[in-house]
């Protein structure tokens, strides 16, 4: 048999009913279009989110106190002021982490900040002068503070755009003071506006020196985090190894399961960050792809009208010669043909809506939301459309092969 | 002496079951020579439809043999039946039986799809075809937009394409007016001279004068079978 011919019938069949063909395969059409809409919204989801991780750059690694957080019971854990001036010593030493090309303490929490008679809440970050690589943040005005004014308690800070345009407006404010907490800090820098990064919002924050902030606006001892900064991204895994190793011997640990501190990396967090949205995104797509069998059955519906309807036409193709074998493989390829069409209109339309949502994303959640046409969703859809076609024609494509060709030759 | 194309031995065929049984035909025994020209005629219900929906492989008999180019008809599989009716037998029908919506050339086209023919020669065969039943004017033309002779004649040009050696059919000018039926009937006289045996059915006495042999049928029965001309 040839497929010339099989299309050509297809299509006369399709013809002849325009309408009810078009209701036929909607089914199809929105079933493709939501797989492709939440595959492609799902991929512009991931790639932002990618983006804001790794614009902290991926040989990132950030010790934290406590345990490592293992179920909502753990959160607020022990141990949480376990991190300590001489852990940063040791860590500090060449021959205990060798591959550590940074290493800077992270003191942060809340508060309000005043100038004049305008006040503001805003986060704190204690931090040392290395700051703007290990963040890739830099000051576009001014400067950040040196070694030396960590060192020296320092009250010089770094403010961040937001911050700037709500306590000062239009005045400039380098070389103006701030107080936190009944102490007045000198503002040496401002911070490029950024946005979110990597869920870190500078743009609303305060940066000081971090002996500064452990001393005259926390008062504590401890750090809240530690952040290493790798010389080499394939010496990761191994940093933090070496991390592990030093701060077990600085307290003592002799048991892995007892540690009193817990280590990220950016690309734990980019994979943790992938495996949720993938999931989400496979979560919605089969809610999607629901509707394809709901499309399915409209097809399998359609298809035994049109046998019934076809009867004469079936009684004479086998007085012709064709064998069951052929009339079933013409309705099934009809079938399938009906939902392949489907699945381009899909396809097309799902790309379309895609397209616009992104650009609407673009506008209204960030403007490095980019459009992404899920290649890969594509070829899947069509090959789910198809078969939809096959599982769902198979039952009336029997039922014309198996037409007596007398009843059906006499059928009116 | 030829073998005869068609043999039929004490043919019956009976609907229903023992309570209810309707006789549609009962012992019929006749054979069929290759060249032959047969009128099967009969008034309407007499059996004669079913006779040669049986000839055709289109039903089958409850009783008695039928052996179609020297084999029993059991004797052929399915795959088997549709391949001679395919290529050894054409099929005319009283309604045409024309395909809508595809142009006369593809529904002249259809059995070669069921066919070994290689595809570059369907044209040249449809034309042929339609050249022996005078319609190469009408190649494009739907179905819709012929007239009721016309339309018989495509029809008849689909079930010569295959060059069949026997010819079906079933009251082939019960739906067309007197001209064009005689113009069909002229057409099965010449096809049966270039060697294509004819079997048609008509319960038409003056149909029935075309054929060199009527086989008269009443009631389920063979009444008479005598040569014509």
């Amino acid at each position: 048999m040839i497929v010339k011919y099989l299309v050509k019938s297809g299509m006369a069949s399709l013809n002849a009913n325009g309408m009810r063909s078009v209701l036929t395969i909607l089914g199809i059409v929105i079933g493709i279009t939501s797989i492709i809409l939440v595959m492609s919204l799902g991929q512009g989801a991931e790639d932002l989110i990618l983006g804001q991780i790794q614009g902290i750059g991926s040989k990132v690694i950030r010790i934290a106190p406590g345990r490592h957080p293992k179920g909502p019971t753990d959160i607020g854990s022990l141990f949480s002021d376990s991190l300590k001036s001489r852990d940063l010593e040791l860590l500090r030493q060449k021959a205990n982490v060798p591959h550590a090309e940074g290493i800077m303490p992270v003191i942060f929490g809340g508060e309000s900040v005043a100038f004049g008679s305008e006040t503001y809440g805003v986060t704190i970050f204690g931090v040392s002068e290395i700051f703007p690589e290990v963040y890739d943040s830099y000051p576009n005005q001014g400067r950040i503070f040196s070694e030396e004014e960590v060192k020296t308690y320092s009250e010089s800070v770094v403010i961040g755009s937001k911050v700037k345009e709500e306590l000062f407006g239009n005045q400039d404010p380098l070389g103006q003071k701030i107080r936190i907490k009944g102490r007045n800090l000198r503002v040496i820098g401002l911070l490029e506006q950024k946005g979110q990064v990597s869920f870190i919002n500078f743009d609303d924050a305060v940066i000081m020196p971090y002996t500064v902030a452990q001393q005259y606006i926390f008062g504590i001892k401890h750090f809240n985090a530690i952040v290493v900064d790798a010389d080499e991204e394939q010496n990761v895994l191994r940093t933090v190894e070496d991390i592990k190793a030093t701060l077990r011997v600085s307290h003592g640990i002799r048991d892995s399961e007892k540690d009193d501190f817990y280590i990220e990396t950016q690309a734990q967090a980019m994979d943790m960050v992938s495996s949720v949205l993938g999931v989400l995104t496979a979560f919605l797509t089969s809610i999607a792809a629901i509707s394809l069998v709901v499309g399915g059955i409209g097809i399998m519906n359609i298809m035994l009208v049109s046998v019934t309807e076809r009867t004469r036409e079936i009684g004479l193709r086998k007085a012709l010669g064709a064998t069951e074998k052929n009339i079933l493989f013409q309705f099934l390829f009809e079938a399938v043909f009906l939902t392949v069409i489907g699945g381009f209109i899909g396809i097309l339309f799902g790309a379309g809506l895609s397209f616009g949502a992104s650009f609407a994303l673009s506008r209204i959640v960030s403007e490095n939301w980019s459009f992404n046409f899920p290649i890969e969703g594509a070829f899947w859809g069509l090959f789910v459309a198809s078969l939809v076609g096959l599982v769902f024609g198979i039952y009336p494509a029997r039922q014309a092969a198996k037409k007596n060709p007398i009843e059906a030759l006499r059928y009116e | 002496m030829i073998a005869p194309l068609i043999q039929v031995k004490n043919l019956s065929k009976i609907y229903g079951d023992e309570s209810a049984k309707t006789k549609a035909l009962e012992d019929a025994s006749f054979s069929i020579d290759p060249g032959e020209f047969v009128a099967i005629m009969g008034p309407s219900g007499s059996g004669k439809s079913t006779l040669l929906h049986i000839l055709g492989f289109l039903d089958e008999q409850t009783h008695g043999s039928y052996v179609f180019n020297g084999k029993e008809r059991i004797g052929y599989s399915k795959e088997e039946m549709a391949r001679l009716r395919n290529e050894k037998m054409g099929f005319v029908f009283q309604s045409f039986n024309l395909l809508p919506r595809i142009t006369v050339l593809d529904n002249i086209k259809l059995p070669l799809i069921y066919s070994d023919v290689p595809e570059h020669d369907w044209n040249k065969k449809a034309k042929q075809a339609l050249e022996k039943v005078g319609l190469s004017h009408r190649l494009f033309f739907q179905p819709s937009q012929l007239s009721g002779g016309e339309k018989q004649r495509a029809a008849i040009a689909r079930a010569l394409i295959n060059e069949p050696e026997v010819i079906f059919a079933d009251e082939p000018t019960g739906n067309l007016d007197s001209k064009s039926g005689g113009v069909v009937m002229n057409i099965f006289e010449s096809l049966n001279r270039e060697g294509h045996t004819i079997i048609l059915i008509t319960h038409d006495k003056d149909i029935a004068e075309h054929a060199r042999r009527i086989i008269g049928i009443k009631d389920g029965r063979i009444e008479s079978d005598r040569k014509n001309r």
